[in-house]
């Protein structure tokens, strides 16, 4: 048992490294996420043990908790407490969510992303309309916003290392903004169940450099016909 | 008079006939241990499906099923535990409990909580055969469309769940009208607001979320339904419906009902923890400030389940902020509960155990409650294996753990002993240290990127050791549980006996006889200020001979007090119904609907719907008394009418509390209606609806005209005249209202199954004509009992609920017709849409 | 028991807090809706969000001034004292709540 958990342990740490970990972020989308992330994990860790130590302490220590009245334990717990920690926390959330939204200021290029059961195709406007089935072409170090859509179902578009999800719903139009930091391969996903094949609708994401990025294109959408 | 002889007389008007006669128990009791017990059967089965899965999940690549199977195992798991386990099992624990706690002898309507257990066990039944027959519903448990449609799912699997869950839902639906007019309406003698078991208002403020919130899910069910089965397009993109609709309309339910299960639950702790502490509970008037904006709160909160739809981060914030400020109220409670551990000389025994496990478990599943909120994080963590984990967290800690405590707690309450530490102690360890093992992994999992609802992942993406755990994990918890039942059982046999009242509680469930009798009270306690703090055990004997109210029996009928709303003075005395069989029969038309529904036999479904009714109207005809008593005397020098003869009957508020319901599903069609013009692809569609405006106004004529016979018959009643005329009226009014309305929905442009617009406004026409038709039944009653001598001027409550009925139904049908004749301005509006 | 009973209409007042609550959130969320949907210039629609919580916020405001102003009526019992508290601190609640959870979003960008 203790074998497995160690072992467990190891490679749960090095797995914070996969393919699709949104801990080990490829771009600056991924990055702020995963950055909120282990704050409010050690936020959520110390008021945790706080919980856990005063149910304790109270339990263990008759007449230790009762220096305090019992409306003062109820206004700092229930009142100050929350006061204290989500006013902070929903400010920094929505801070950060602005900041990666699509903001039509600086529209950068723009790749269609369709889902279909259980296909992903994407359609490079820019390119002269080439088309890529499963695999997603992007330039390193420059945003890109997605145009996310469903030709049937409902399907989610999601590279946990470049950013967070979008659904594609049939009759809407949903934009992600994307940018990955550098060249390399990354897995994307459909992560709303859409049904039998759900499971094996993964797609991958290539990276190129921004100059190599239309040479590139042009190579894998020949080779995919 | 001796206890025994009392006990001999109340016994045998009381008690549930042996034999066959089960099936025509009506009795609190009875059905809220059948409550328990079914819902604890499902909770098994819905156990060994989440093991499957656990098992097809342990190593990668796995073909130990399919992917059919698989969706068919995870949805069914998902439905089950959610609307077969814990909605039922809360029903059942509300049932058994509320009216013991607070000292009265049953619910208001039993024969109505009988055919609400029976729906529920039909209803559940048919989704358990059809996983035997492999064509259980597979969509997931929230059976998001267009995926769940006819095109993409065209067997009978969704309409399996769309039928099954809407039926157990209106079982849920009657329950919660029952339980609200119950608790508002049946307390001790005495028992005002404020001197109410904090349970009670716990149990109150849920039935009401209930009331309020099961509507959207019913109206959203009904449908789909009918885009199913009839082609009209509510949902479907392509004719004008909108996918997100459903989504709204499903989570308006999901998200409250998170809250419905855990407030009995944090009743039952907020009961368990102050008999545990020695102390009196702390801020019970903070506890129910919180409760009654936690109710609230959880209902504007919904849309965190949709962060990843495309809605823009504005509207978003509102539900961010909002999911984020729900922590409050639930952090006074909980500090509520330290306060009291910490003011009090706290005891330790098995509850207290799992009232650890409950603050362990919940504070986790809280704490990534809070950061789900957060949209950006919500943006990886959705449709992952941390929502999974997230979850499991708060429904194990708001439900499994303090429903554990509860049972020890109570089950001494039937079994005269405690449970049997050798064997509880090492079962908590077991479920917990395997709980936590299964579902904290997942969290990280999920963080890795597994996505949710995937059969089998690759052995190359670092997910497989921490699976592996969590399958370990999982058998680990299913050994506990099954020590835990093992446990339970052997309570009854080998646990050690104990006096009445073993943890010196003060409530009134252990004022009684163990096992409970099925009257509970030989006679009903009187809540005054002196004996709150009394152990509940010290008043059972003198409860017992008979000293409180009603310590006798009269004319066999089963009797308890109906209390002034706030006060809790005595002001009607309740005659209860005996056993009978009809809620079986009613069940099992309804049954016969729904399952002819599910094979395309729309003749039987009618003919079926149409017996259900005629049912309820029957049993219409059993109800009140024949004749006027006035006064009658209850003890300690106290009269009251009976509950024939006051205002404020059950049933009136009963009407009130399902008008608000109905309300809520008409408020959800006209949300649906406006949601679908603003935010649904394909519109305006090709034609231009003109309804027919001189159509609409003989409907509300007609409806107008139904109100004012309905108050000419009470008039006619009050001063001695004939009321039939006046009802006679009434129906014909009503008929003309009803071949308006098909008029007009014949007359619908676009028509209803080629685009959303149209559907829309037949769905508004057809929710005025079912009213009137239901208006109908009414008036058909007022007349049998009429006839039967069940109405005089003195027991005019028929009436009055025909009325406000009728009321209802006009007023209902003035916004609906002013819609649907405003559709075409609606529609030329969107013209100025960019 | 001696006390006169307080009528059962008062209990509606436990929940007119939090309706108000209720109807800010269902009136910014259509207004929000339809103002992005007939493209509203962003400032307008801010300043018809802002109206709209407004409206609310003095709704709750005014009721809850009404309530802290009149004391419980002696005559009524602990029931009505009871459900004065209960009631006035869920009006507190109610406008915090609204204040918190409605404002915020005020500030963001409108139709993204």
């Amino acid at each position: 048992m203790a074998v497995a958990v160690q072992s467990g342990l190891a490679a749960a740490l090095a797995g914070c490294s996969g393919p699709g970990s949104t801990l080990d972020p490829a771009g600056p989308a991924a990055a702020s996420i995963a950055t909120l992330w282990w704050v409010m994990l050690a936020g959520s860790a110390v008021l945790f043990v706080l919980v856990t130590v005063l149910f304790v302490l109270v339990i263990r220590r008759p007449g230790w908790g009762s220096r305090l009245s019992p409306a003062r334990w109820i206004v700092l717990g229930g009142l100050v407490l929350p006061a204290i920690v989500l006013p902070p926390l929903v400010a920094y959330g929505l801070a950060s969510g602005e900041r990666l939204l699509p903001l039509m200021g600086k529209a950068p290029p723009r790749i269609e992303a369709e889902g279909r059961q259980w296909v992903w195709t994407f359609r490079y406007p820019d390119q002269g309309g080439v088309v890529t089935r499963n695999v997603l072409h992007l330039p390193a170090g420059v945003p890109v916003d997605i145009v996310v859509t469903s030709a049937d179902v409902i399907h989610s578009f999601w590279v946990p290392r470049l950013a967070g999800k979008i659904d594609a719903v049939p009759g809407h139009a949903n934009l992600l903004r994307l940018q990955a930091d550098a060249p390399g391969r990354y897995d994307g996903r459909c992560s709303e169940f859409c049904g039998l094949g759900h499971t094996r609708m993964r797609f991958a994401v290539v990276v190129h450099r921004a100059e190599d990025f239309a040479a590139a294109l042009a190579q894998a959408a020949k080779e995919q016909q | 008079m001796s206890a025994l002889k009392l006990h001999r007389e109340l016994a045998a008007i009381w008690a549930t006939g042996p034999g066959v006669q089960r099936l025509a128990a009506v009795n609190h009791s009875v059905i809220g241990l059948r409550f328990m017990a079914t819902a604890f059967v499902f909770f098994a089965i819905g156990g060994v499906l989440g093991m499957l899965t656990r098992v097809q999940l342990a190593t990668p690549d796995s073909d130990f099923m399919d992917p059919e199977t698989y969706n068919q195992v995870f949805t069914v798991h998902g439905s089950m535990m959610l609307f077969l386990f814990a909605i039922p099992m809360i029903e059942g624990v509300a049932v058994y409990l509320t009216p013991k706690i607070l000292g009265t002898r049953d619910f208001a309507f039993p024969r109505l909580t009988a055919y609400g257990y029976w729906c529920y066990l039909f209803g559940g039944t048919i989704i358990t055969l059809s996983l035997v027959f492999g064509v259980a519903p597979n969509g997931g448990w929230f059976m998001y469309t267009p995926l769940s449609s006819n095109v993409y799912t065209p067997g009978v699997n969704a309409d399996v769940w769309l039928l099954g869950v809407t039926f157990v839902e209106i079982s849920a639906l009657t329950l919660a009208v029952e339980i609200v007019v119950s608790i508002l309406k049946m307390r001790a003698p005495g028992m005002a607001l404020d001197r109410m078991p904090i349970f009670g208002w716990y149990m109150l403020v849920t039935a009401l979320m209930m009331v309020v919130a099961f509507p959207p899910l019913i109206l959203g069910s009904i449908l789909l339904e009918t885009e199913r089965a009839f082609g009209l397009p509510f949902f479907d993109p392509r004719r004008g419906g909108d996918p997100l609709l459903w989504q709204h309309l499903f989570w308006l339910f999901g998200h409250p009902d998170v809250y419905i299960i855990f407030l009995p639950m944090a009743g039952a702790l907020s009961t368990i923890i102050p008999v545990f502490a020695n102390r009196r509970l702390v801020g019970y008037r903070a506890i129910v400030v919180a409760i009654i904006a936690l109710a609230f709160v959880s209902f504007g909160i919904w849309v965190h389940h949709m962060f990843t739809v495309g809605i823009p981060h504005l509207a978003l914030a509102f539900f961010s902020a909002g999911s984020a400020i729900v922590a409050v109220p639930t952090a006074v409670q909980v500090f509520a509960w330290l306060a009291t551990l910490a003011h009090g000389r706290p005891r330790w025994d098995v509850p207290m155990l799992y009232v650890f496990g409950f603050f362990f478990i919940f504070a986790l599943g809280g704490l990534t409650g809070v950061m789900l909120a957060i949209v950006p994080f919500n943006w990886q963590a959705h449709d992952s294996y941390f929502v999974v984990a997230h979850f499991h967290y708060v429904v194990a800690g708001a439900l499994a753990f303090p429903m554990l405590a509860a049972f020890y707690y109570w089950l001494p309450l039937l079994t005269g002993r405690t449970a049997v530490h050798r064997l509880a102690v090492p079962a908590f360890w077991l479920v917990f240290i395997g709980f936590n093992l299964t579902f904290f992994l997942m969290h990280l999992v999920g963080l890795l990127g597994m996505p949710r609802r995937i059969y089998t992942y690759p052995a190359d993406v670092g997910w497989n050791w921490l699976n592996l755990l969590s399958s370990v994990g999982g058998f680990i918890m299913t050994i506990g549980f099954g020590l835990v039942v093992i446990d339970l059982l052997a309570q009854f046999r080998y646990g050690r006996r104990v006096r009445r009242d073993p943890w010196r509680a003060t409530t009134f469930e252990w004022a009684m006889p163990i096992p409970p009798a099925p009257y509970a009270f030989a006679s009903l306690p009187l809540v005054g200020t002196a004996v709150d703090d009394t152990a509940a055990g010290e008043r059972a004997l003198s409860l017992a001979r008979g000293e409180g109210y009603l310590g006798f029996a009269r004319n066999g009928w089963q009797e308890t007090l109906g209390v002034h709303m706030t006060s809790g003075a005595p002001e009607q005395l309740i005659v209860l119904p005996r056993p009978t069989y009809l809620p079986l029969c009613t069940a099992l038309a309804t049954a016969t609907a729904v399952l002819a529904m599910l094979f395309q036999f729309y003749a039987l479904t009618l003919a079926a719907a149409l017996l259900t009714a005629g049912l309820f109207v029957l049993a219409g005809q059993s109800a009140g008394l024949a004749r006027d008593y006035g006064p009658l005397p209850v003890g300690h020098g106290v009269s009251v009418p009976p509950h024939t003869e006051v205002t404020g009957a059950p049933a009136w508020w009963a009407l009130i509390f399902t008008l608000l319901a109905d309300g809520t599903l008409f408020a959800s069609l006209v949300f649906g209606t406006f949601y679908l013009w603003i935010a649904a692809p394909n519109w305006p569609a090709a034609a231009t609806p003109a309804p027919d405006p001189k159509l609409a106004l003989a409907v509300i004529v007609a409806l107008a005209v139904a109100t004012a016979a309905a108050r000419g018959s009470l008039r006619a009643l009050a001063t001695g005249g004939s009321a039939r005329g006046w009802i006679g009226l009434a129906l014909l009014a009503l008929l003309a209202a009803i071949a308006a309305c098909v008029a007009l929905i014949g007359g619908i442009a676009p028509p209803a199954s080629e685009h959303a617009l149209g559907a829309t406004a037949a769905a508004l026409l057809f929710y005025v004509a079912v009213h009137a038709g239901i208006g109908l039944l009414f008036l058909v009653s007022n007349l049998l009992r009429l006839g039967a001598g069940l109405v005089s001027p003195l027991r005019s409550l028929d009436l009055r609920l025909t009325r406000l009925w009728l009321d209802y139904t006009a007023m209902t049908a003035v916004v609906a017709l002013g819609l649907v004749l405003a559709l075409p301005l609606l529609v030329a509006m969107l013209g100025a849409r960019p | 028991m001696s006390e006169r009973p307080v009528p059962p209409r008062r209990l509606w007042w436990l929940l007119a807090g939090f309706g108000v609550w209720c109807s800010a959130l269902v009136f910014l969320y259509a207004v929000h809706a339809i103002g992005c949907a007939f493209a509203w210039p962003a400032g307008a629609l801010r300043l018809a969000l802002g109206v709209v919580l407004l409206v609310h916020l003095i709704a709750i405001g005014w009721m809850w001034r009404d309530h802290w102003a009149a004391s419980p009526d002696p005559g009524l019992g602990p029931t009505d004292a009871f459900l004065h508290t209960v009631i006035v601190w869920t009006l507190i609640a109610a406008l915090v709540t609204t204040l918190l959870t409605l404002g915020p979003a005020l500030a963001l960008a409108t139709c993204v």
